[in-house]
């Protein structure tokens, strides 16, 4: 109950303000939405090159149709993003094929960390990658993108309290993966 | 084996540490990609204007037509029509319709399309349908 309540609190200082400006072209929705975008699909698809495809293809459906429409655009980036990847993942499953668990297809910038931090943000990277897909996407929307459990809720389709346990038992398990290794 | 740091870390130090690790970006190159890919396949509003524009009026002409063949079809029925010839060489009566010219369609065409215009109301086409009788070509 304690860390519901954090958690909320936590929501309230972070997400509701990070509502950016439409951009006006394809250039400027790149630069402000492609990074986080990317850090998603990426967490999400375990893989450079799927992620690297699906970003690709969220522009294009940027390209054909415009952001002029759309109401809130962070959303709908991620939103499409996310079918983009679901279903670049049924694809990868008809051609069984595993994804790849590697500490570097996690978010974290492994070459950008200081020398002495690099092995904790490997198997810190390793770790987040051992998690369900689901229990990593609201790793990465909460922790890496500043998410609110509303803004996950509604972006997975999910009750705001089933956002909020997920992150919990997600952090959990990320803890125990670490304590098991350390054993 | 995992760095020691990690081992004993509760959930708050486990979330203070991952929101502050450095987060990786697309490189460059798949940012040329991507904007070269949605350059080829956008079409921007300013280049499908005119396109859009020349298929917005020959849908309204053509919607314009069709309302006048519904609401004066009684008449036209009745009304002999007039010959080719002099419908090939009648002048357009609005001289607002030389946009139609501009869309190529032949001068017979224009014609066509500016008596039916003219004939959105009865009396404008009982009006020019005596006009062009009286040139002496009609029947």
């Amino acid at each position: 109950m304690e860390t519901s309540r954090v958690l909320e609190a936590a929501d309230m200082k972070r997400g509701e303000s990070d509502v950016s400006a439409r951009p006006v072209d394809l250039g400027e929705a790149y630069d402000t939405y492609a990074a986080p975008l990317y850090r998603y699909l990426l967490t999400l698809l375990g893989s450079e090159e799927d992620a690297e495809d699906a970003l690709q293809e969220v522009f294009l459906a940027v390209g054909r149709t415009g952001l002029q429409h759309i109401r809130d655009v962070r959303p709908y980036l991620f939103q499409t993003a996310r079918r983009q990847a679901i279903s670049a993942l049924r694809k990868r499953r008809r051609r069984a094929r595993e994804p790849e668990v590697a500490a570097q297809l996690s978010w974290i910038d492994i070459e950008a960390c200081p020398v002495e931090d690099r092995a904790l943000a490997i198997d810190l990277g390793r770790a987040l990658q051992s998690l369900p897909p689901d229990q990593r996407e609201v790793i990465v929307l909460h922790l890496s993108e500043g998410f609110t459990f509303r803004e996950i809720a509604s972006l997975c389709g999910i009750p705001g309290n089933t956002a909020a346990s997920r992150y919990r038992l997600a952090l959990a398990k990320l803890r125990d993966v670490l304590k098991g290794d350390a054993s | 084996m995992t760095d020691r740091r990690l081992h004993d870390m509760e959930v708050e130090d486990l979330e203070r540490l991952l929101r502050g690790l450095p987060r990786r970006a697309p490189s460059a190159e798949l940012r040329r990609r991507v904007l070269a890919a949605g350059a080829v396949t956008r079409r921007p509003l300013a280049q499908a204007r005119p396109a859009l524009a020349a298929a917005v009026l020959v849908a309204l002409v053509a919607l314009d037509a069709l309302v006048v063949n519904l609401q004066d079809r009684q008449l036209a029925r009745a009304l002999p029509a007039p010959p080719a010839a002099m419908v090939a060489v009648a002048s357009v009566p609005d001289p607002n319709l030389a946009w139609l010219r501009e869309l190529g369609l032949p001068n017979e065409s224009v014609a066509v399309v500016a008596l039916t215009r003219q004939a959105v109301t009865r009396d404008t086409y009982l009006s020019l349908r005596d006009s062009l009788l009286a040139n002496g070509s009609g029947g």
